[in-house]
């Protein structure tokens, strides 16, 4: 068993402590949905690792030992605390666990209505194999990037010219898909300035791999700035 | 009419109380697209709608049917009438328990989703 | 000693004999042979080749990837790799292989001689094969469909994907479908009522109950695919928009037609699988499986709750969260049947004496590779980390820890516990002992780094990736294991290629395993068993040891051979009690040319001639109604049915025979391919943003409400025969049987008639196609119920059919009441549901 084991976990702790900061990691949240989905991946990850462990050397101890004979009473009994322990009790207790954190979690995540404020809306449209990006209210078009205003929920409505595409900006919040005939919202939220990469992530054909997405994101106040200069070009 | 009975020890308990979950299943999924189309509740309602309300009076009373039924089967099993097939017939029967427990579990977890989440967005 | 010499003698007589009936002829007549031994082995042959040849594929990809902005494969062929390894793999190396493992093993292990229709597993097989070298054959001209395995429309309709690759995929893939469930009917119907006498449902192993679970599921689970692949075909070919936005269709709905199979899909695959852990942990435990209710349990429920999942594949398409949330509840919940089995599994180890061979460490290694797989699948049915990681490298590498741990290393540990009673030999202890580690290593070296590469934002089907994401090391590294797999998998290989020379003698029962399939030959005769043991408990082999040598001496049931007859025994699908003699057709030519008619029809669809494709259906017609002529009473099966006192009919004596279940699990996946259809319309018409209804229903209610009346008096009539037949009365039955066909075919030409002075446009909008399609389908079933009853009055005249045999008139009863179910059904959604709508 253990050889095995070694290689694959060591590389994996190894990139863990090294790799997870990639400029495109969801592991490197920069916007509270992102930050929420790291969260529970750890928490999930920790408590993975912990069922596995605890499963395999179960499993590997009962090949090994050597049991004392047992009634078909006793016998019984074991099998039965086995069966219900680990077949009901356990995924039970895992799978409320989970939904605990994962329904409000999912409900923060939908585009509903923003206190007190208008959540800005921007529209993305997808084709082989580049972004549109709208600004409605304004004549601006860009494509292949995206402007942004930090700590501002942001609706991205998608859609798609031609096939279906998928709207990604891992550091921000999940994906989206870009379905034609359909306008699809998806909620974002960027903490600070800074740049980040989007992706296209559902196949789309062969420009597939090169479909990608640049977004700038500024403080409130530059975006406004650079809204109005923008439109003036 | 079959005898009660029978209809318990019937293999058709083996699929039954599931099948039902299934037929719900399709009810709800049918009937929450359908009312999302047609009316729609305000955003600002939440959780708490019409639609919400309807899939989880559903949702509690095919649970109960279905615990109704897992708890006869599990009385027929423990009944053991004599008979030569009674082997096969508490195989069936405590087997029919399990499914309908299980359909009943199913359609309780499923339902109470419709306590926390807005139906259309 | 002397007495123990005749009984030899006697036994060898006897086997010959048995071998005059059921041996397999040898050079180009093999390709008639029916018997499912062979028919299971050549799956299993051909799945193995067809995983090889998906190995390179998935090596050619990891080489391509191993490092940033490599050039060595263009996009274009790479869209092609990845597709085709995906499909070759789920399509025509796991299903296949698994149920040919099935269609070996279980006649076997019930104590039958075959599967109950012969014909229809090499039917099955030659399907399989052609469709697979179809599909194989774009692959090789370039031209090999290109969109990955789920095919997702609009990118696979006739715009985005021109030419003929997606078409490849939508006949080849039907066509192994069509073989997909054949077997899944053919498994469940052997495994229902062909037991050997006194095997009750809860006497039977729990490998039957998997399979048995596993063919039910391909019975509903394939239909929904089928119908996706026809509709997307028609509209390719034909114009008709299903999934078109712009004229009222929708393309969501392929991929609610596609996951409604697929991910069924993955749990046919999972269940053969874990029925091999289940059959072999208790053998290598020394002790029966610990609760073999609670597996049955968990057994049905997997098969249910799997069909009421398949949104979690679609989580990120944008339908309400309440929705999502319903799938991602079922698909936790699938944890607990897993749950169960693993802890049943581990039990069965705690309390038992385990012994350790080679197929034990391919269970090990299944047990973290899988859990694994479990571990993530339960993490992707969560809604919120779903939209992160979906359509990533996590989502590829969480798969390929559940086909490789769920189905591959099972396979693998089940091809090494059942490689004696292939060949008779015991496979090498080292060189297994290598292609265990050596696959285990490369297997968790390529695939668990890949989470990280998913979790850093890689997504799939990406053929290259820039540098300084992050993402070289773990791709590399990926690409490393991956070969260390490939050579683990080739020992694997050598080593049984080499076993078949060097493998010391296995001997009888070489594992002292529970089930009847170890009481046969080492390897087997085509015939299993010469006698039919009564078979009362679960444990056979353990109850008694001496079964193998006193089946050999014919002292059980059915030992009969001088009739000529292949015969094995149909019993009660409950008890297993003994109701009839199932006289099994023999060696044939059908099969192979059937399909063989039918790839002609494949191919010409492909390259759309429809004069040659209008040939190829003529033929196959011709060839399958020749065969259900060779058939029941027909020649061979005189009268002289009850050979020994004592003994049943022949199952063309009575009324409910294997034929009539066939039909009814096959009207099964019918009704399944039909339900789709009934979902396909009102899904439309709910969800499809530009659905255009017209004003009025384009077809007249008044000429479909008489071809309903005419249809429902034809099923009536043909009812009506069956209970006399059942009275003992056959009285002009042939001229009856014609008047029925007579007043069926008034009933289609009405049909046709209106169809042709309605005003459907088929290819303006998705409401008028789909309208075409439920006529067409409802043209198809009345057009074979009245072939099918011309038919059955014609082997009348020739005195096949009558009242001492009249089973095949059963047999197409069930046919004319679902005809006339689905038109009244369609009749209800086409027609007055609209009206309702409207006046609502
Ligand atoms: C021999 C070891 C294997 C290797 C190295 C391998 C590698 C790969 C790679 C590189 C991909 C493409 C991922 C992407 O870009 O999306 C892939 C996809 C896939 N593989 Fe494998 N694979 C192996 C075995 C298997 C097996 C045994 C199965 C199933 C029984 C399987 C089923 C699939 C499927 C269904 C896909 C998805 C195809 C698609 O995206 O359309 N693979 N595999
Ligand atoms: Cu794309
Ligand atoms: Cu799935």
């Amino acid at each position: 068993m253990m050889p095995s084991l070694t290689l694959p976990s060591l590389i994996i702790t190894l990139s863990l402590l090294s790799g997870c900061s990639g400029p495109q990691s969801i592991l490197n949240p920069a916007g509270p949905s992102a930050l929420a989905v790291s969260r529970l991946w750890w928490g999930m990850f920790g408590f993975s690792v912990a069922v596995l462990l605890a499963v395999m050397a179960l499993w590997i101890y009962a090949m090994r030992r050597n049991p004392r004979s047992l009634t078909e009473a006793q016998a019984d009994r074991i099998n039965r605390n086995w069966i219900i322990g680990g077949g009901l009790v356990l995924p039970i207790v895992g799978i409320v666990a989970l939904l605990s954190f994962g329904i409000p979690m999912g409900y923060r995540m939908l585009p509903l209505p923003v206190a007190g404020q208008q959540a800005l809306r921007i529209d993305v449209i997808g084709h082989q194999w580049w972004w549109e990006v709208r600004y409605p209210d304004t004549d601006i078009v860009l494509i292949n990037e995206l402007h942004l205003p930090a700590g501002t929920p942001v609706d991205i409505h998608v859609t798609s010219s031609d096939v279906i595409h998928s709207f990604w900006v891992p550091r921000l919040a999940g994906k989206l898909d870009m379905v034609p005939g359909r306008t699809n919202v998806l909620r974002i939220e960027a903490d600070a300035p800074g740049q980040f990469l989007g992706k296209c992530a559902e196949f789309c054909g062969v420009g597939h791999a090169h479909m990608m997405l640049e977004i700038e994101v500024h403080t409130p106040e530059d975006f406004e700035s650079w809204l109005e200069t923008y439109e003036y070009e | 009419m079959w005898p009660r009975e029978t209809l318990l020890y019937h293999p058709m308990q083996l699929a039954f109380g599931l099948a039902i979950w299934i037929l719900w299943f399709i009810v709800k999924y049918g009937a929450l697209a359908l009312f999302c189309e047609q009316a729609p509740p305000p955003i600002e309602q939440g959780a708490f709608t019409w639609i919400n309300a309807a899939l989880m009076v559903g949702s509690v009373a095919v649970t109960a049917l279905l615990l109704f039924w897992a708890n006869n089967c599990w009385r027929a099993a423990r009944s053991g009438n004599n008979d030569a097939d009674s082997e096969i017939n508490a195989f069936i029967a405590v087997l029919g328990a399990g499914i309908n427990l299980l359909g009943a579990v199913v359609t309780l977890s499923q339902g109470l989703m419709s306590l926390l989440l807005p139906p259309c967005l | 000693m002397n007495t123990n010499n005749e009984t030899r003698k006697a036994e060898a007589a006897l086997h010959d004999e048995f071998l005059k009936v059921w041996g397999n002829p040898r050079g180009w007549r093999a390709l008639t042979i029916v018997n499912h031994t062979t028919v299971g082995i050549r799956f299993m042959i051909t799945g193995g080749i067809f995983f090889l040849i998906g190995g390179l594929l998935a090596m050619l990809m990891r080489t391509q990837l191993a490092l940033p902005e490599q050039e060595i494969i263009e996009p274009k062929l790479y869209d092609q790799l990845f597709t085709m390894h995906g499909t070759v793999m789920m399509f025509l190396f796991a299903v296949p292989v698994l149920e040919g493992l099935a269609m070996y093993l279980i006649p076997k292990m019930i104590g039958a001689r075959d599967l109950v229709f012969p014909r229809l597993s090499a039917f099955g097989y030659w399907c399989y094969l052609f469709g697979s070298l179809i599909l194989m054959s774009s692959l090789v001209l370039g031209i090999a469909p290109a969109a990955g395995w789920f095919m997702y429309t609009p990118l696979t309709n006739d715009v985005y994907s021109p030419g003929p690759n997606v078409d490849f995929w939508l006949l080849g893939v039907t066509f192994i479908e069509i073989s997909a469930v054949s077997a899944g009917i053919e498994l469940t119907v052997s495994i229902l009522r062909t037991r050997t006498s006194g095997m009750a449902l809860l006497h039977m192993p729990l490998f039957c109950w998997y399979i048995l679970i596993m063919a039910l599921m391909i019975v509903f689970g394939f239909p929904p695919l089928i119908l996706g692949s026809i509709l997307l075909e028609l509209e390719r070919a034909a114009g008709m928009p299903f999934f078109d936005v712009a004229r009222g269709g929708d393309p969501i709905l392929w991929q609610h037609l596609f996951w409604l199979f697929g991910h069924p899909e993955v749990y046919i695959i999972f269940l053969p699988a874990a029925g091999i852990v289940s059959t072999l942990l208790p053998v290598f435990s020394r002790q029966p499986i610990v609760g073999y209710r609670w597996i049955v349990l968990a057994i049905i429920s997997t098969g249910f709750i799997s069909f009421g999942l398949w949104v979690h594949h679609m989580f990120t398409i944008g339908i309400p969260q309440l929705a999502q949330a319903f799938f991602s509840m079922a698909s936790m919940l699938v944890a607990i049947p897993t749950g169960i089995q693993l802890f049943a599994w581990l039990a069965t180890l705690w309390t038992g004496r385990p012994v350790y061979h080679v197929p034990m460490l391919w269970l090990v290694g299944f047990l973290f590779i899988f859990m694994i797989g479990g571990l993530t699948g339960v993490m992707l049915a969560l809604v919120p980390f779903n939209w992160q990681v979906h359509d990533t490298h996590f989502v590829v590498a969480h798969l390929h820890y559940v086909m490789v741990g769920g189905m591959l290393f099972p396979l693998i540990a089940g091809l090494y516990y059942w490689l004696p009673h292939f060949s008779g030999r015991m496979p090498s202890d080292k060189l297994a002992r290598w292609g265990f580690w050596m696959t285990f290593v490369g297997f968790n070296t390529t695939f668990l780094v890949m989470h990280l590469t998913g979790l850093l934002g890689m997504p799939r089907r990406v053929y290259t990736y820039p540098a300084g994401l992050g993402w070289e090391l773990p791709n590399s590294v990926s690409s490393m294991g991956g070969f260390i797999m490939a050579m683990g998998i080739s020992m694997v290989l050598l080593d049984i290629v080499l076993h078949f020379r060097f493998g010391r003698p296995a001997g009888a029962n070489p594992w002292q395993a529970d089930t009847l399939e170890w009481a046969t030959d080492t390897p087997p005769q085509p015939y299993n068993f010469i006698s039919l043991p009564d078979c009362p408990m679960r444990h056979p082999m353990w109850d008694s040891p001496d079964l193998q040598a006193t089946i050999a001496d014919g002292r059980h049931g059915l030992s009969e051979i001088d009739h000529g007859r292949r015969e094995t025994w149909g019993s009660d699908p409950v008890s297993g009690a003994i109701r009839e003699i199932i006289h099994l057709p023999g060696n044939s030519w059908l099969p192979f040319f059937s399909a063989l008619a039918l790839s002609g029809l494949c191919i010409s669809l492909l390259i759309r001639t429809y004069s040659m494709a209008l040939i190829a259906v003529i033929a196959s017609l011709v060839l399958l109604l020749r065969w259900s002529w060779k058939n029941g009473a027909f020649l061979e099966a005189d009268s002289d049915s009850a050979a020994k006192s004592g003994y049943p009919q022949l199952h063309s004596r009575t009324f409910d025979g294997p034929g009539l279940w066939g039909m009814v699990v096959t009207l099964l996946a019918d009704g399944a391919l039909f339900l789709s259809i009934l979902f396909g319309w009102l899904y439309l018409r709910i969800v499809a943003p530009n659905w255009q209804a017209p004003e009025t229903v384009p077809l007249a209610w008044q000429p479909l409400l008489i071809s309903g009346v005419l249809l429902t008096i034809a099923t009536f009539w043909h009812h009506f025969i069956v209970r006399r037949l059942r009275e003992g009365r056959d009285d002009h039955l042939q001229g009856q049987l014609w008047s029925i066909a007579v007043v069926g075919l008034v009933h289609c030409g009405v049909l046709i008639w209106t169809w042709s002075a309605s005003s459907l446009l088929a290819t303006q909008t998705a409401h008028d196609a789909v309208i075409s399609v439920i006529l067409m389908y409802q043209l198809f079933h009345s057009g074979l119920a009245v072939i099918m009853t011309a038919l059955q009055a014609m082997r009348v005249a020739y005195g096949y059919v009558d009242k001492g045999a009249p089973y095949e008139i059963a047999v197409v009863k069930p046919w004319w009441l679902y005809t006339t179910a689905v038109y009244w059904l369609s009749f209800l959604t086409v027609i007055l549901l609209p009206i309702a709508w409207r006046s609502a």
